[in-house]
């Protein structure tokens, strides 16, 4: 296990592709940051003119005046480019190993397909984590930059540690799809769409069937996600969020397992 | 002999298709053995099977006369179809790779890389390399880590005859100097011979024979021909001098298995038995054409 532990983490480490796609998370995380600046600042100037403001009007200033590095360090993975990227990012290393044929030389050599699947999934969630601390760490020196630092509190480093956990769950679910189609092309597609696609399904059901918005869809993981960013969100839901994608993680796992183990390389 | 490599009714079916059937075999230490079969004919289902890269339907094998384990698993090196290689790296990076893998040191991959003859292409990348490179660098991922038992699936696809020489210089030098056995598959049937001490025949997923490289002189073995007025009467003469089973008609010609009496002694008999000889020749027995019947059984 050392040894495959060592060959994915090399590989992680030398693919060019990881460190674009950290780029790009970082280069979208500032501009989604400065975007936000660029807006309070006009919207600012228009309020601070206008007489007097309607209710969301002094909600959406208090919102502005109150930003603060720390706000956008919690909220830094709530946007979907994050998730995306990842997808991208796990589709491109999971599946490299099966387009130029490498995993016969791995498998040819007597690791097992349990072994070798868990050293990827050690890998995706090593690559996982550091795509969450740079989204985070931008977020976080862009909004400093432009507002202030803000305290960060045992509570915030709570919350962040459940988004993460989140996040793992997406990671799982990546890594099935990729060693289920073998494919970069298709991984990638599917690792893009099906996150959208799936949320959007839930809520169509829920408003068909249950008629209202979360019976379902508050057991998927971009619902969790939100959760987990809320800063006024209560413990149990928080908790709630990080079990959620937690065992998301430990079931796409199996499913993982199973699909490596049947099949051959 | 120990078995490097044993396989017991070893079976492979895709859907309804039975692509290795009930193979049994057995590879020695030390053997280079020559897999042969057409297109499709389950060689490299079979080396896949033992490499466990594709799960058995049925039967068994064992490596180095043990259950498959991944010790023991990784005491072989190996090269089946297009050689897996990450293109966007150089060679040494692939090797380097691979080393970790092969429990090899990181030293090792020059000597491999010269071995092989990639010492020279720096840090070019795997996928601007020619077939015949990226097979030589195939080659050189299956000796990382001082294999015992090295398995090649058509290694000198795509190699120039220069580069087909060195393979097969390589091979025969590790044979005899380290004692690593090989199964090699082929269709360069010529290029086998060169290099070959056992066969195996695999047809339609099913092993035809094993024979050793004297089994094969001997089915293909030289035989001597006459070509005479009366083969009738020279059947006759020569039947009662040696064993019928060594003579064989085809038309005016009578071929003779070649030493079991020298051509003059049998020329004399035929001669003063009244059968006029016009021709005395030597006639090589084929291998190649053994093994495309083979093949074609």
């Amino acid at each position: 296990m050392g040894n495959l532990l060592r060959f994915e983490f090399r590989k992680l480490f030398r693919q060019t592709s990881f460190y674009v796609c950290l780029a790009v998370t970082a280069l979208l995380a500032f501009l989604s940051v400065y975007a936000m600046y660029s807006v309070s600042q006009v919207v600012m100037e228009d309020f601070s003119a206008a007489a007097d403001l309607s209710p969301s009007e002094l909600a959406m200033l208090a919102g502005f005046t109150q930003a603060s590095g720390r706000g956008q360090l919690i909220t830094a993975l709530s946007s979907d480019s994050v998730t995306l990227l990842l997808g991208i990012f796990v589709a491109l290393f999971i599946c490299s190993d099966y387009t130029m044929k490498t995993a016969k030389n791995i498998i040819g050599r007597g690791y097992s397909r349990a072994g070798w699947l868990s050293a990827k999934l050690a890998a995706s969630a090593c690559g996982c984590l550091l795509f969450c601390g740079v989204a985070m760490a931008t977020s976080y020196a862009a909004g400093t930059a432009f507002w202030k630092a803000g305290e960060i509190n045992s509570r915030d480093l709570m919350l962040l540690l459940m988004q993460v956990l989140v996040m793992f769950g997406y990671t799982a679910l990546f890594v099935f799809w990729s060693v289920l189609l073998r494919s970069s092309g298709g991984a990638i597609a599917l690792n893009l769409i099906i996150p959208m696609l799936l949320g959007l399904i839930l809520t169509v059901i829920d408003y068909l069937v249950f008629k209202n918005g979360d019976t379902l869809s508050k057991y998927w993981l971009a619902s969790a996600m939100t959760t987990a960013s809320d800063i006024t969100v209560k413990s149990e839901d928080l908790w709630r969020a990080g079990l959620l994608g937690a065992a998301y993680a430990a079931v796409f796992t199996g499913l993982s397992y199973l699909v490596v183990s049947r099949r051959d390389v | 002999m120990e078995p490097v490599l044993q396989t017991y009714g070893l079976t492979k079916r895709f859907g309804g298709r039975t692509a290795v059937d009930h193979v049994s075999m057995r590879i020695d230490r030390g053997d280079i053995y020559g897999f042969i079969g057409r297109n499709g004919a389950g060689k490299t289902t079979l080396m896949r099977m033992v490499l466990t890269q594709a799960l058995p339907s049925e039967g068994r094998f064992e490596l180095f006369g043990q259950k498959p384990a991944s010790d023991l698993q990784r005491r072989i090196g190996s090269l089946v179809e297009t050689p897996g290689l990450y293109n966007n790296c150089s060679a040494k990076e692939n090797l380097l790779r691979f080393a970790i893998l092969a429990d090899a040191k990181a030293r090792d991959t020059d000597e491999i890389l010269n071995m092989v003859g990639l010492a020279g292409t720096g840090s070019k990348r795997v996928g601007h390399f020619s077939l015949g490179m990226k097979q030589r660098l195939g080659i050189g991922i299956a000796l990382l880590g001082h294999p015992e038992f090295i398995v090649l699936d058509e290694p000198i696809n795509g190699l120039d005859p220069a580069g087909i020489q060195e393979v097969r210089n390589l091979i025969l030098q590790l044979n005899r100097e380290q004692g690593i056995t090989f199964l090699i598959s082929s269709h360069l049937l010529d290029e086998l011979g060169k290099i070959a001490t056992r066969y195996g025949i695999i047809s339609n997923g099913r092993l035809v024979e094993e024979l050793t490289v004297e089994d094969l002189r001997e089915r293909c073995g030289s035989k001597l021909r006459f070509v005479v007025d009366d083969p009738e009467k020279a059947l006759l003469v020569l039947g009662r001098a040696m064993d019928p089973a060594c003579i064989e008609r085809r038309g005016q010609e009578l071929l003779v298995q070649e030493g079991i009496q020298t051509a003059a002694a049998i020329n004399r008999q035929l001669v003063e038995a009244g059968v006029a000889v016009s021709a005395i020749g030597r006639e090589s027995g084929s291998w190649e054409d053994y093994f495309i019947e083979g093949m074609g059984r």
